[in-house]
């Protein structure tokens, strides 16, 4: 024992040295999006206080920029009204259980604090936390397209994993043919991201867009994602590699939703109960 | 005498974070987003007394803080911790041949432009190839880590060299 201790005494430096670099390795190695922590991210009371604080300096210089896309925001949502007035007309009688879209989602409005794109893992927070009623797996959207998915949630802030994230995959589908497959962000250029799992003898063609799928309880189905920008056949495993353009500009963005699927449960429930059973 | 430097540590520690995080973050060079880093300067300019231990403690602190602003959990951390445990081979081997005056520190005003020049380049390097290899995990594109590394020292050195003549100039 004695001889441990002197061991110790006489290698503390290297000991020390060992322990704390396993510590930091482990947290870039196991950083596991499931179990991502609010007070170890950006999304913490400190650090959401100050980052919302230079938020409201800055914000100022941007107020002409943002006004422009909320009009533009407006005008698309004027439009798709009118659209869905003429629906209604069509199918007046409706005996469906299954909620509308618009009753089955809601939207909480918030506002991007932190954002990155030049790093392998990026993360951005809004100002908006569990108070504001925002729980962990909720979906984040802007008004061109998806932005990400929250996993961590302090009181007043929150930290969303972005589709630049290459730990993080999103599944969508061709929104022409309804195929599906997913989306993940391998390129390290925020404006593109790949999509697999499409199989070689689909037809698609440059521009094609790409938008959510809706089967998880997170996205409700058609929301943008972006555009086939190139693709090539691969012949040894019969599915293409294909490049999308994203629609989100994660550059210059500021306003979002989070979503919250009200039905979430149920759906999560039921899964579930099957994949036990399965 | 004590109590002054140690609050003047805190304080230093406090001030580096918050500069890095705010303002260095927010500057993102060539189109891969290169950050200069500036709180390394911390590392660098702690007292030759410095225990070899509490170098290491704190340099763990400041990676891990920056980590938690910038949500890079980990990758700082184990930069500076790794620069930390080679910082006294690195003293020892620059250093001159009767040691260290008493009373001095790791400063140019002290030591010399070529000797911090040597000494906090080599702090650094090894801080920013560590940093990008542990970020990509792979070697995959070992010219784009290779370029980020140049870049990102190279701003790094340069600001660590001109706070030697702005801030910490005795």
């Amino acid at each position: 024992m004695k001889v441990l201790i002197n061991v110790i005494i006489r290698f503390h430096f290297v000991f020390l040295f060992i322990i704390l670099e396993i510590i930091s390795i482990r947290m870039v190695i196991f950083e596991d999006l499931e179990k991502k922590n609010a007070y170890f991210s950006s999304a913490n009371a400190v650090s959401g206080f100050f980052y919302k604080r230079l938020d409201n300096w800055s914000a100022y210089f941007s107020l002409a920029h943002e006004n422009e896309m909320l009009r533009t925001e407006n005008l698309e949502l004027r439009k798709s009204i009118n659209k869905n007035k003429r629906m209604e007309l069509i199918d007046i009688v409706k005996s469906d259980t299954s909620k509308t879209d618009s009753e089955k989602y809601t939207y909480i409005p918030s506002r991007v604090i932190n954002n990155s794109i030049y790093k392998k893992q990026n993360y951005i927070t809004i100002d908006k936390g569990f108070a504001d009623g925002i729980k962990k797996d909720f979906g984040v959207i802007s008004a061109k397209g998806v932005v990400g998915v929250v996993v961590a949630v302090s009181q007043h802030y929150s930290l969303v994993v972005s589709i630049l994230n290459n730990r993080f995959g999103i599944g969508v589908k061709v929104k022409k043919s309804n195929h599906f497959g997913s989306v993940h962000w391998l390129k390290n250029n925020y404006r593109y991201a790949s999509l697999f799992e499409i199989p070689n003898h689909i037809k698609i063609a440059e521009g094609d867009t790409i938008v959510s799928s809706g089967f998880s309880s997170i996205f409700p189905p058609g929301i943008n994602i972006g555009n086939i920008a190139k693709f090539k056949t691969n012949q040894s495993n019969n599915f293409y590699e294909i490049d999308i353009k994203l629609s989100t500009d994660f550059k210059n963005l500021y306003n979002v939703y989070v979503i919250d699927n009200l039905m979430r449960k149920e759906q999560i429930s039921l899964e579930n109960e099957v994949k036990d059973e399965y | 005498m004590s109590i002054n430097i140690f609050l003047r540590n805190i304080g230093r520690f406090i001030i580096l974070v918050f500069i890095q995080v705010f303002i260095f973050n927010n500057i993102h060079l060539t189109s891969f987003g290169v950050i200069p880093i500036i709180y390394i300067i911390y590392i660098i300019i702690l007292p030759f007394e410095t225990p070899k231990w509490l170098v290491l403690i704190l340099a763990f602190l400041i990676g891990l803080s920056i980590d938690i602003f910038s949500d890079t959990l980990g990758l700082n951390a184990s930069a500076s911790v790794l620069i930390a445990f080679i910082r006294p081979a690195i003293l020892n081997y620059l250093a001159p041949r009767d040691g260290y005056e008493i009373g001095s520190f790791p400063r140019v005003y002290y030591q010399g432009i070529i000797w911090f020049l040597k000494y906090s380049s080599s702090m650094i390097v090894i801080h920013q190839i560590v940093y990008y290899l542990l970020e990509s995990f792979n070697f995959e594109n070992i010219g784009v880590i290779l370029f980020k590394v140049i870049i990102a020292s190279a701003v790094s050195l340069i600001l660590a060299i001109v706070s030697q003549y702005i801030v910490f100039r005795k």
